[in-house]
Order: C-alpha cells, then sequence, then structure tokens
C-alpha cells in the first residue's frame, strides 16, 4: 500500500482517526509520518497523533520485520534501566544509554528509516577515541557471537567457520595474543 | 489595576526589532541534547535518580566553576506561571515545564543561552540568537559542549554517536531551528506545498514554541528532521540552503499581494489594527494573529515602519504568562482575554 501523502513510498505506519464520529483509516510511509509532527495543531491537516504516538506506531510497524530472531522472542531487558524490547517498541524510547547495545541487533532498521542512515559522523566527546578503541573488540565479539549462533541453527556451516576463526582471533588479540 | 512596568520595557535576543532579512528571518537557535552514561534517562529515572542525576551534574559544574554567572531556576520550586513564563520566553521546553520532579534550568543573564537539567534527555543546551546566524552559534554552544565534556561523562557510541532518549535525536543530538515569518504564505495557503517540499529534503517546519505547536502568529520554526548520518556542518548547510528559498518564495508573495490583490491586503491589515485598538476583549491566538497582520502591513508600507518594535514587544506580552505578570495575578481565561484586549489598546495608543 501506498502512503497516502506522498503517493511515492510504501505506507508503514497504519492509524484510526474517529472524526464526526466515523472512523478513518490512515496509512503513511515513515517520512511522511515523522514530519507529522508539523502538522499536528496546523488546521489544514487534521492528523490528530502525537508525535510520540507516531513514532512508537513506526517502531513497532519496524519491528515486524527487525532482523535476528532473538530479539523478537526473548524480549531482552535491560538490567540497568529495567526496559524491555518490548517497552521500547510501544513507548518509542529508550531507558538508557545501555538500551541502544541491547536492542542493537533491531536499531539499524529503525536509524535508517529515521535518519536515512546507520552510523554517527559527527562530533566525538573528548573520550570518544578512548571509548571507541576500549569498546568496539567487546562489542564486535558479542555480535560475532550472536553471528555464530544464528549461523549453526541456520546450518550455514561453513560462515559459521569463518566466525569461529574470527572471534579466536578477536578474543586472542585481548588476551594479548597475536 | 496596577501594572507591572518593568515587564513591558523588555527585550528578548530571539526577538529583535532590527537586522538584516527581519522581514522574513526572526532569529536562529542550535540545541544540543547529552546524556550522561551510568544514569537513568529521566522517562526510566525514579524520583531519587532524578535527583541524583541533577546533584551530579550541578555538583560537576560547581567543582568546575562552570556557569557562575548563569542564574540557576529549580523547576520544582517555581509556581505555574514562572515556568510557562520561561517557555514563553523561549528559554526552556515545554515538556520541561509539564515534566516531573528534580528539574532545573540555567539561564545566562542576557537570556541567549539556557541548559535545562532532567529535561527527557539529562542536559539539553541552547542558544538563541537574532537574525540568520546558525554557524556563529553553533561556534558558541560547541564550545559550551567541550566544556562540559571535560566534566561529565557523555553517553555516547562508537556507532550511533551521542545516546538520546529518543531515536530521533541520536547521533549528534543537534536541533537546528530557524524562525520564520509567513505571513502571507499562510494567507495564500502555500503551507502545504512548503511542508511537502521540506520532508523530502529530511526538513521540517515546527510551531511558535517548537515541536507540536502550532505556528501562532505565523511563526514557523525551520528545523532538521534527522539528526545522525550527517555532520553537524553538514546539518547546518542543509538549513542555510533552503532559508532564501522560503525567504524570497515569501517575499515573492507580499509582492503579489499588493500588486494584484492590494485592496483586500490593505483591508486586511486595518481590521487587524482596528480590532487591537479598540480595546475589545481578545484571545491570545487571535490577537497574534491580528498583529501577524499588522507586522505585515509594516512591511506593506500600510502601516508606519516605527511600530515595529512596540508590535514585537505585543507578540510576547499578549502571551497568558506574561500577561498574568504584568497584571500581577492568576486570572481565568475570560478575565485574561479582557485584560489582553486592554494593554494592547493601552500600548497601541
Amino acid at each position: 500500500m501506498l502512503c497516502e501523502k506522498c503517493h511515492q513510498n510504501e505506507a508503514l505506519v497504519f492509524f484510526s482517526e474517529v472524526k464526526n464520529h466515523q472512523k478513518q483509516n490512515h496509512a503513511l510511509c515513515s517520512e511522511c509520518a515523522k514530519a507529522c509532527s508539523a502538522y499536528i495543531q496546523d488546521p489544514q491537516f487534521s492528523y490528530p497523533l502525537s508525535f510520540q504516538e507516531l513514532l512508537s506506531q513506526l517502531v513497532s510497524s519496524l519491528a515486524q520485520h527487525p532482523g535476528p530472531e532473538a530479539v523478537q522472542t526473548q524480549n531482552p531487558k535491560c538490567d540497568f534501566c529495567g526496559m524491555t524490547y518490548h517497552e521500547f517498541r510501544q513507548e518509542g524510547r529508550f531507558g538508557c544509554s545501555k538500551d541502544y547495545d541491547l536492542f542493537e541487533p533491531f536499531l539499524e532498521k529503525a536509524f535508517m528509516a529515521i535518519h536515512g542512515a546507520t552510523k554517527h559522523s559527527g562530533k566525538k566527546p573528548k573520550g570518544g577515541d578512548r571509548m571507541e578503541k576500549k569498546v568496539e573488540p567487546i562489542d564486535r565479539l558479542a555480535k560475532l557471537h550472536k553471528e555464530l549462533q544464528e549461523a549453526i541453527e541456520q546450518e550455514w556451516y561453513e560462515q559459521a567457520a569463518i566466525i569461529s576463526r574470527e572471534i579466536k582471533k578477536l578474543e586472542g588479540q585481548q588476551h594479548g595474543i597475536e | 489595576m496596577e501594572l507591572n512596568k518593568d515587564m513591558l520595557d523588555s527585550n528578548w535576543a530571539w526577538f529583535p526589532s532590527e537586522g538584516q532579512d527581519l522581514d522574513v528571518v526572526i532569529s536562529s537557535r542550535i540545541r544540543l541534547a547529552r546524556n550522561l552514561a551510568n544514569f537513568p534517562f529521566s522517562s526510566k529515572a525514579t524520583p531519587e535518580q532524578k535527583e541524583n542525576t541533577e546533584a551530579y551534574i550541578l555538583g560537576n559544574f560547581a567543582k568546575a566553576k562552570l556557569f557562575q554567572d548563569y542564574t540557576h531556576l529549580n523547576l520544582a520550586s517555581l509556581d505555574q506561571n514562572e515556568i510557562a513564563l520561561l517557555v514563553e520566553q523561549h528559554l526552556i521546553s515545554r515538556d520541561h515545564a509539564q515534566g516531573q520532579g528534580s528539574r532545573s534550568v540555567l539561564i545566562k543573564q542576557d537570556q541567549t543561552i539556557s541548559v535545562m537539567i532532567n529535561e527527557e534527555d539529562h542536559i539539553r543546551m541552547q542558544i538563541l540568537g537574532p537574525g540568520l546566524q546558525l554557524s556563529n552559534l553553533y561556534n558558541t554552544i560547541n564550545a559550551l559542549d567541550d566544556d562540559i565534556d571535560k566534566h561529565v561523562p557523555y553517553a555516547f557510541h562508537p556507532k550511533f554517536g551521542y545516546l538520546t532518549a529518543c531515536p530521533t535525536n541520536a547521533g549528534t543530538g543537534l536541533r537546528v531551528s530557524v524562525m520564520f515569518h509567513l505571513p502571507s504564505l499562510t494567507i495564500t495557503k502555500q503551507m502545504d506545498k512548503i511542508y511537502q517540499n521540506l520532508i523530502k529534503k529530511r526538513l521540517s517546519l515546527r510551531g511558535f514554541y517548537g515541536e507540536g505547536t502550532s505556528a501562532l502568529g505565523d511563526f514557523y520554526q525551520l528545523s532538521n528532521q534527522i539528526s545522525m548520518g550527517k555532520t553537524e556542518a553538514q546539518l547546518i548547510q542543509m538549513l542555510e540552503a533552503v532559508v532564501p528559498q522560503i525567504m524570497d518564495y515569501e517575499r515573492k508573495v507580499r509582492e503579489n499581494l499588493i500588486s494584484h490583490n492590494a485592496k483586500s491586503t490593505n483591508e486586511l491589515v486595518q481590521k487587524a489594527w482596528a480590532t487591537l485598538r479598540s480595546g475589545e476583549s481578545i484571545s491570545s491566538e487571535k490577537s497574534m494573529c491580528f498583529l501577524s497582520h499588522i507586522r505585515l502591513g509594516i512591511y506593506l508600507d500600510i502601516i508606519k515602519s516605527d511600530m515595529l518594535p512596540l508590535i514585537h514587544r505585543l507578540f510576547v506580552l499578549v502571551q497568558p504568562a506574561h500577561l498574568q505578570k504584568i497584571y500581577k495575578g492568576a486570572f481565568p481565561p475570560e478575565e485574561r482575554d479582557q485584560l489582553r484586549g486592554k494593554l494592547i489598546k493601552k500600548l497601541l495608543q
């Protein structure tokens, strides 16, 4: 279904509006949905949703195809702030900075829909380089372990072997072994 | 009724009475959203955690001797009208005003910079300035951000950048805005076309008080919709590329109003002038609409140009919290409308 506003992109956000006791269904693409925040109180437009509601619907609709199976079924919960993945989908807000790591497999799609990009390319804090060197291998290891598990489940043994070698190499580096 | 006369002569950095392109461009604003690593974001924090976060931030600022010349206002101890006044002066967001628990704002003496603590994000700093001066303002707020960065550990991710409570702010945490006065485009119903064009450019138009607010007085804030994948300079350039186009469009429609619709335009301005000078009871929305038409009339040479500073002051003073501050009290809406009518009449005479 095409977006009812731009008639160009695929509609991703669906919502109903009750106006004069009549229900009207709407379908918007992610871009038009995001831009809806500007229309909210504009008399020329009648979309009654807050940007927050639209965002959570956008996040939910994207979550229908979130990538790795584990994120969908296990509903991971942040041990620091208590935010679950389902809650994040519903509220469209993170509970703490650690949620970004926890929900990372899902985030690329969400950021691509919101920003048209998945990677920050601006300023870094002074501790940025230090953090990047320190954090990156650990993040990468966790990611590789997830990928390995997925490859084994899918019986992609060749890929599993490559990932396994990569893991060994990284673990070796962390323990000072080249 | 006794008036608080100090309020009547206030000046605001975001609402100048002289400057380049002032017929269309009013002011510029830059906002940076930052959070601390190892503290839950405001929406997930308990009242005690919010208190701790605020105390930690303010304690570190004090130790570093940052913001010594700023006024610190604790929102939990302010009355509702004082908080609403800060929103009307564009020093805090509506969300911050309506928030719960420990939250505060640091305001520079000249009111050009404010730093909100425990808004949706732990730290939201903004700088306001007259006219179009985005890069200039960014340099100032960027230096302030560097100072803060030395003293509190920012939540930053090597891939996703600065981490914010809402995914729409992640990356740079940057919101760049330019406030326009677009009465002709509004009257001639051209705004829909502009909205559509901006969506494609990943820009948006927000209302007078920012996101989710209406375009009171035909004031619109153009801002970036995205904050990730582009550098701060690129995001600023995205806006700067569009500003002259909007300016030209509004000016062309104004010329057209005078050359092809002189009679009805003149009537529109005269009606606004007569209504506001009558002293009749009026809502803030309606008064801002009429003030907008008078401001248009000034630039179309229908109204004398020396009225501009007063019209600008009135745009601010007719807002509910300002009105209550001027008349030193809290009044129900109907009474406020009556007082507003009287005040406008008095100042326009």
